[in-house]
């Protein structure tokens, strides 16, 4: 008797310097002290049947975080959540969890969407007008950037990969931006790359100088003719 | 401090979870609602400092103190060192991030030679004066111990006070002292002498060293009759009774022993001639198997770790290993936590355990002859003959084993060609043995792991008056064991011996070697036990700027009447002792395991009934 459930969850200030990796294995620590009955793989080296819908970077923090476990017995969703909260540290919320159908395909599979909130301070605004900046910026039929692979730098185009830019606020020093883009493993661009060209198309120099802080808010898949996030599949 | 220049500059470096914190079981208080803040420095990188057992104890022990709060602090690597020094940010305690020069205490623990650059480098960069004549009341006590403790000499100029043997009474002791020196006003020099008082603690500064001509000690003597003449080591009469954290702070990096340690006994009562730890550490006191099982249960529940091990100098001799490891395997396998079982020691390794540790998490298999050959081994006490251990690997290799991990030494005295042959001729009988072993079932690929390190001679061992072969020597016996060892299935590694070197001076070091530590280091040496930061001819300079022979302390022999630089310590074995136990080496007579027969080696007198 199986039991599939998707999480939601937050990875805060205090913790957004955990690797992808380092993560995995503090969820695994923390399901122990919960005393979940998280499912294991059967074979010579047992492991939790645990995964991740999409791997976040070092130093990125986010409020929409997925990870999908089975259980080998059941267990009420909002209870795996309290227990869990209850022993993972400070930064990591287990916010809300959902059955879903044991065989339906895995969340890494389905997310095509992430948004993004991406704060820039820490050069002087020369009177630029951010809004019709993102404007011109989206309106270019093509933004060609170089990606460096083990083949060598190639180029690629990101244009088709942002859905949408809107600006949140425009401060003194930086601005604020929300931003929808492709993520997940059919097409992905990561918000570094993004800020990278659209610096490069305000003209201001990447320096370390520069303050970026990328928050993401959401991940989000396509079904049934809607955009909606992992936990509305239920 | 700016806080978040520091969090943005964490980010800047390799590995930021080192300087992170907030990790689970990290504890959290108020530093405004203590009377004492103390940092417990690990002069290394936090994934070494991490997993060092006596940190985890101190660390939730001083804790549990409500007066209290005990951080943790390691040293940054050089990435973050760099980006500290350009900020100019003084180095902080994970917990509070607050700089530790504003602490109470700073203790550091000495785990090994190769770590006293790092000690000085800490003190640098939370800008902290190194010497104690340069500090005054105002800055933190600066203290130390752990196992160089015991020799601490070269390094008497840094601290304040040392303590030598076991941390989990003293330290309650010097706390409450310096609680009570605080809220009397009284200064740093009388807190010092009331320390003095305390079994165990010594402060270097109330002892002065005379030298002879030749250069060897003519006497060591305190200063004034407040201090004893000599300090005696402390140790816990019943471990049961012992403080042992029930949890641990659980790391976000994968650190070195990443796991829970059982501490199963501590003490060893096999006497192997070249070992510190079996010396110091006597005598062999037990934890009773139901008191582990509960700890076990408590601390996977508290830190949800995957794996357990047990912990001591030599597990396979604990008494009720067999009950422990089946009870241990039956409670947890449900729950998918491993049993690992290190260093083990071939004579108590039995097929039957090696199955059930199987059962749960195939662990390396290692072992640890030491010599290769039998005529050496019993030189050096380490009662094991090539059957035993032929007949272990042979167990092993039916239960699946397929790699094999052997540790020797090179260097031992008495040692000749031979028995650096002896070491090549074994791994080739381990290769034959597996082959006549796995034959019918298909064969996977076996590997033969040999690695040699140099020996060290070290002080309070029957070898503390032994000369250390030169680097010359060792790097010749390196080249033929390459040559005696290329062999299919077989892997050498060996150790710099510069390396082995340097650990010799400082492990029989006096206090002149302290000014040398400081111009290594003011040249730039840090972090001298990574290979890849290890500057040997910078160290060379500082011996010669300083007029210091390295050579005196590493390859001279010592006369069986030279005052060493440590003989003011007493750590229950008598010297008396070592030197029988020297003499009966140079005639290849083995000491019994004192589990059977006592030995004499004057360890009983530390006190009643735990000496059995």
């Amino acid at each position: 008797m199986y039991m599939r459930l998707v999480v939601k969850y937050t990875k805060g200030e205090k913790v957004k310097y955990i690797s992808h990796l380092d993560f995995m294995r503090l969820v695994q620590r923390a399901l122990r002290r919960a005393e979940i009955p998280v499912a294991y793989s059967k074979g010579f080296n047992p492991h939790p049947r645990l995964s991740f819908a999409s791997a976040l970077a070092v130093g990125t923090t986010s409020d929409g975080e997925y990870l999908d476990i089975i259980l080998d017995k059941e267990m009420d969703p909002k209870t795996l959540c309290r227990r869990m909260n209850d022993k993972l540290p400070e930064g990591i919320r287990f916010v809300e969890a959902v059955t879903i159908d044991e065989k339906a395909p895995s969340l890494m599979s389905l997310i095509e969407r992430g948004e993004y909130l991406i704060n820039i301070s820490g050069f002087q605004s020369r009177k630029m007008d951010t809004v019709s900046l993102i404007e011109n910026f989206l309106n270019q039929t093509e933004i060609l950037t170089i990606k460096k692979t083990k083949k060598g730098d190639r180029q690629v185009d990101i244009r088709p990969m942002i859905h949408s830019i809107d600006v949140i606020a425009q401060h003194q020093d930086g601005i604020t931006i929300k931003a929808l883009v492709s993520t997940g493993s059919k097409a992905n661009l990561r918000p570094e790359q993004l800020i990278e060209a659209l610096l490069d198309f305000a003209n201001i120099s990447y320096n370390p100088e520069l303050l970026v802080q990328i928050h993401r808010l959401d991940l989000y898949l396509f079904k049934d003719g809607k955009w909606i996030t992992p936990v509305d599949m239920e | 401090m700016d806080k978040q220049l520091l969090d943005r500059l964490i980010g800047q470096v390799e590995k930021p979870v080192r300087y992170m914190g907030n990790e689970y079981n990290m504890v959290v208080k108020d530093p405004n609602k203590v009377d004492i803040r103390f940092a417990f420095a690990f002069p290394d990188v936090y994934e070494v400092g991490m997993s060092h057992l006596g940190m985890k104890i101190l660390y939730h022990m001083i804790n549990e103190r409500e007066d209290a709060y005990c951080e943790r602090v390691f040293a940054p690597w050089t990435d973050m060192e760099q980006k500290m020094r350009e900020n100019n940010i003084p180095l902080f305690a994970l917990e509070t991030k607050d700089p530790i020069k504003d602490f109470d205490i700073i203790g550091f623990t000495l785990q090994y030679e190769l770590s006293y650059t790092n000690v000085l480098n800490i003190l640098d960069l939370a800008q902290i004066p190194l010497t104690w004549q340069e500090r005054n009341n105002n800055h933190p006590l600066i203290i130390a111990g752990g196992p160089c403790a015991y020799n601490v000499e070269p390094m008497a100029d840094f601290f304040d006070l040392v303590v030598m043997g076991e941390g989990e009474e003293v330290t309650h002791e010097l706390l409450d002292l310096y609680l009570n020196c605080k809220k009397q006003g009284l200064d740093r020099l009388e807190f010092l002498y009331r320390a003095a008082g305390i079994e165990g603690v010594y402060v270097p500064r109330f002892y002065t060293v005379e030298y002879k001509e030749d250069g060897t000690i003519s006497r060591i003597e305190p200063i004034n009759e407040r201090v004893p003449k000599t300090i005696r080591k402390r140790i816990l009469k019943d471990l049961d009774k012992a403080y042992y954290p029930e949890t641990m702070v659980v790391p976000y990096m994968n650190i070195v022993h990443d796991r829970i340690m059982l501490e199963v006994f501590r003490g060893c009562t096999r006497g192997c001639r070249f070992c510190q730890a079996g010396m110091i550490y006597r005598p062999v006191r037990e934890r009773a198997p139901e008191k582990l099982l509960e700890l076990a249960e408590k601390l996977i529940k508290n830190t949800g770790y995957e794996e357990i091990s047990l912990s001591s100098l030599s597990t396979g001799d604990y008494s009720q290993l067999e009950k422990l490891v089946k009870e241990l395997i039956t409670r947890f396998k449900d729950k998918k936590v491993g049993l690992s079982l290190p260093s083990l020691r071939l004579d108590s390794f039995e097929k039957e355990l090696a199955d059930e540790v199987q059962k749960v998490r195939k662990t390396g298999l290692t072992f640890a002859p030491e010599a290769g050959s039998q005529r050496l081994r019993d030189v050096i006490n380490k009662g094991i003959t090539e059957d035993d251990l032929l007949s272990s690997v042979e167990d092993a290799f039916k239960s699946g084993w397929t790699t094999v991990k052997l540790y020797f030494m090179i260097g031992l005295p008495e040692e000749t060609e031979e028995d650096l042959k002896g070491i090549g001729e074994l791994a080739g009988k381990i290769k034959d043995c597996y082959f006549d072993t796995v034959k019918e079932k298909g064969k996977k690929a076996l590997r033969i792991n040999i690695s040699t390190s140099s020996f060290v001679p070290k002080p309070f061992t029957p070898f503390q008056w032994v000369a250390q072969n030169s680097m010359e020597e060792l790097d010749r016996k390196q080249k033929l064991l390459q040559k005696e060892l290329r062999i299919k299935h077989v892997q050498y590694s060996w150790s710099d011996s510069r390396a082995s070197f340097l650990e010799a001076v400082f492990a029989r070091g006096d206090r002149r070697l302290g000014k040398v530590i400081k111009r290594a280091w003011e040249k730039g040496c840090s972090f001298d036990g990574w290979a890849e930061l290890f500057r040997f001819e910078t160290w060379m300079e500082a011996f010669e700027e300083e007029g210091i022979d390295p050579h005196f302390y590493a390859n001279r022999q010592r006369e069986a009447d030279e005052v060493l630089p440590w003989d003011h310590i007493d750590v229950g074995v008598t010297k008396k002792y070592l030197w029988r136990e020297y003499q009966k080496a140079l005639k290849m007579e083995l000491t019994e395991d004192c589990r059977l027969n006592c030995t004499g080696c004057g360890v009983s007198l530390l006190g009643e009934g735990i000496c059995t």
